[in-house]
């Protein structure tokens, strides 16, 4: 587990994600400037002999798929539920999840001290993932109702539990981040890892 | 038509929210951090897709396919990662998905044919990539929500479908990994654009700029969780990390003695079973007829064996079974040596609780000659020095080497020589 973080000097503050370069920044700029003249070698390379190779490939594998999926699903019913899970999760994703998580992001990196984020970062995403599969157990399921060896925990407990390790992990991570003196390594060198 | 007076024609997007120069500055976004994270899902779906089809082999076996016995531990081990590494990559998914998820805003979307075919395939990969995740977690916990179709079809070609945009994907992003990767590599955005139609021109100034989270701490909260998702999970079927297992729908030491069971006897009507009237009934190519009663069976040449009973909801748990190899059943019916066979569990007589008793969905499978020839495969009449509980399948089970236990056919009653 990572405890480096990386305090800008003079900045105990949150600020905005989308916050504008600073001019005290310069070495970034640079290699933001560097990073644009190879941007388009890098887009250009993309396209090269392994994406052509890559495509032919990947289109005979999804194409024996989606003959398959056909071939299986035989009613438009079956056809259309199977197509609205793919491109439904897609769109959850998009339009749901991650503009969510972009908020939250944001409105946490607003009202805690830079210090704190990483660690805080930390406890809500793993808080999220570990909520999200402990969900069904804690849900429990009718397909194997009476039986003892299905579920068997106090979920509710087990949550807890486990919650409780990822906020002591991210509560030790923050006391050490609160503790610990500032780095004598340029912020804008860390970058770069 | 040209792609140039294509975009041209077409009205920009305002330059506001995510449309905005600069407003996704932070350097989680570039591409070294995408590289990394889609080399550990890249490696991560591939095992997933890997482990996946060798137990859909097992289970519906192609006319090439063969299963074998050794090593006995090897269908275990593979379902174990299986459902392990999809766990794992949840995190790694969203972590990814979170470092690209600015390009979804770039513009113009494709600047060529070749990019307008790969930005096609993010589609089936991200909502697959999605949909693999979602099915498999509801499948380990028994949740079936899609209706029209079942799980094991869709988790299937949903698979193929998704792999093979991930090998588009690989195709047209292992130059830029590659790139990024090195040492000596500037970072800049995974968003970063440049003029459609002139590349050293930049059109989206959108430097990076420091952040409290450097890109190594990004990686230890999307790996962290990933462990912590597999400390509190991989219990299930790694028996030394049970007591962890607290987010696993299963333990391997709960359940009728003491080990975990999926379909129950009451579900199929066999609570109890007369000994005096069960036979085992034996038929097929090459033989005449034949039953064996209980005791029958209990005076040939006994054999025990710890063999592993592996779920492919990816529990499994090892135990000492004794029984009657089915190797020595064939040899007294006088069947052929190295022969296939099928077998099927018993009907319950029909009750006022079951009026039309069934065999389960699981009722009936196919042993191929190698593993009906290992001595291992057994018909287990006890496990661990107990005779079976009703809900292991007694009186009588089949547990064999390295095969899945949806095919480790209980309350046996007959035997089909192929």
């Amino acid at each position: 587990m990572p405890t480096e973080i990386d305090p800008p000097p003079n900045d105990q503050r949150s600020e905005p994600a989308t916050q504008a370069v600073s001019t005290s920044e310069p070495v970034l700029m640079n290699h933001s400037h560097h990073a644009h003249t190879g941007s388009g070698a890098s887009m250009h390379d993309e396209h090269g002999i392994t994406f052509w190779i890559g495509l032919a490939l990947g289109l005979g594998i999804v194409g024996f798929g989606v003959r398959g999926a056909l071939h299986q699903f035989t009613t438009y019913s079956q056809r259309f539920v199977f197509a609205k899970y793919a491109i439904g999760f897609d769109l959850l994703h998009d339009v749901v999840i991650a503009p969510i998580a972009f908020v939250v992001g944001f409105v946490v990196s607003r009202l805690t001290p830079s210090k704190f984020r990483a660690p805080i970062a930390f406890g809500m995403f793993a808080t999220a993932i570990l909520i999200g599969i402990g969900w069904y157990p804690l849900q429990g399921s009718a397909k194997y109702k009476n039986n003892v060896s299905f579920q068997s925990l106090n979920y509710a407990r087990s949550l807890a539990i486990v919650l409780l390790v990822v906020w002591t992990i991210s509560g030790i991570w923050a006391v050490r981040n609160a503790t610990r003196k500032p780095s004598s390594g340029s912020s804008l060198q860390k970058a770069t890892r | 038509m040209n792609i140039e007076s294509l975009w041209n024609r077409v009205p920009q997007p305002p330059k506001v929210g995510p449309f905005r120069p600069g407003a996704f500055s932070s350097r989680l976004h570039d591409e070294r951090t995408a590289a990394v994270l889609g080399i550990a899902l890249g490696a991560s779906f591939l095992t997933c897709f890997a482990t996946g089809l060798y137990s859909h082999e097992l289970q519906h076996p192609a006319s090439w396919f063969s299963a074998f016995p050794r090593p006995v531990g090897l269908f275990r081990l593979t379902q174990g990662i299986h459902i392990a590494t999809g766990l794992a990559s949840i995190p790694l998914l969203f972590a990814k998905l979170w470092t690209v998820f600015p390009k979804l805003f770039t513009w113009p979307p494709f600047k060529s044919v070749a990019q307008a075919a790969e930005r096609v395939f993010l589609l089936p990969l991200i909502g697959g990539a999605l949909f693999l995740l979602f099915s498999g977690l509801n499948n380990i916990n028994g949740r079936y929500p899609y209706g029209q179709f079942n799980f094991v079809d869709g988790h299937y070609w949903a698979a193929w479908i998704t792999i093979g945009s991930l090998v588009v994907h690989i195709g047209a992003k292992i130059s830029t990994t590659r790139t990024a990767l090195r040492r000596d590599h500037t970072p800049h955005l995974a968003t970063e654009t440049t003029n459609a139609f002139d590349p050293t021109v930049p059109t989206n100034v959108n430097p990076l700029r420091p952040s409290p989270l450097t890109r190594r701490t990004f990686f230890g909260v999307a790996f962290g969780t990933s462990g912590l998702v597999t400390i509190f999970t991989v219990g299930q079927t790694f028996a030394p990390l049970r007591k962890l297992a607290l987010l696993a729908p299963r333990r391997t030491d709960i359940g009728p003695q003491g080990f975990p069971i999926n379909g129950k006897a009451e579900e199929v009507g066999l609570q109890t079973v007369d000994l005096a009237t069960y036979r085992l009934k034996v038929h097929g190519r090459g033989i005449a007829p034949i039953e064996f009663t209980y005791q029958d069976l209990l005076a040939m040449t006994p054999h025990t064996a710890e063999l592993p009973i592996a779920c492919v909801e990816g529990w499994s748990s090892s135990q000492v079974w004794t029984g009657v190899s089915l190797r020595t059943v064939l040899q007294h019916a006088a069947a052929r040596p190295n022969a296939a066979v099928g077998v099927a569990a018993m009907v319950a007589a029909p009750t006022s609780q079951h009026p039309h008793p069934g065999r389960g969905s699981y009722g009936r499978s196919e042993i191929s000659a190698a593993v009906a020839s290992d001595a291992d495969c057994l018909l287990a009449m006890k496990v661990n020095g107990e005779a079976l509980h009703p809900d292991h399948g007694f009186p009588l089970r089949l547990i064999a080497p390295n095969r899945p236990g949806v095919l480790q056919t209980k309350w046996i009653n007959e035997i089909v020589v192929r």
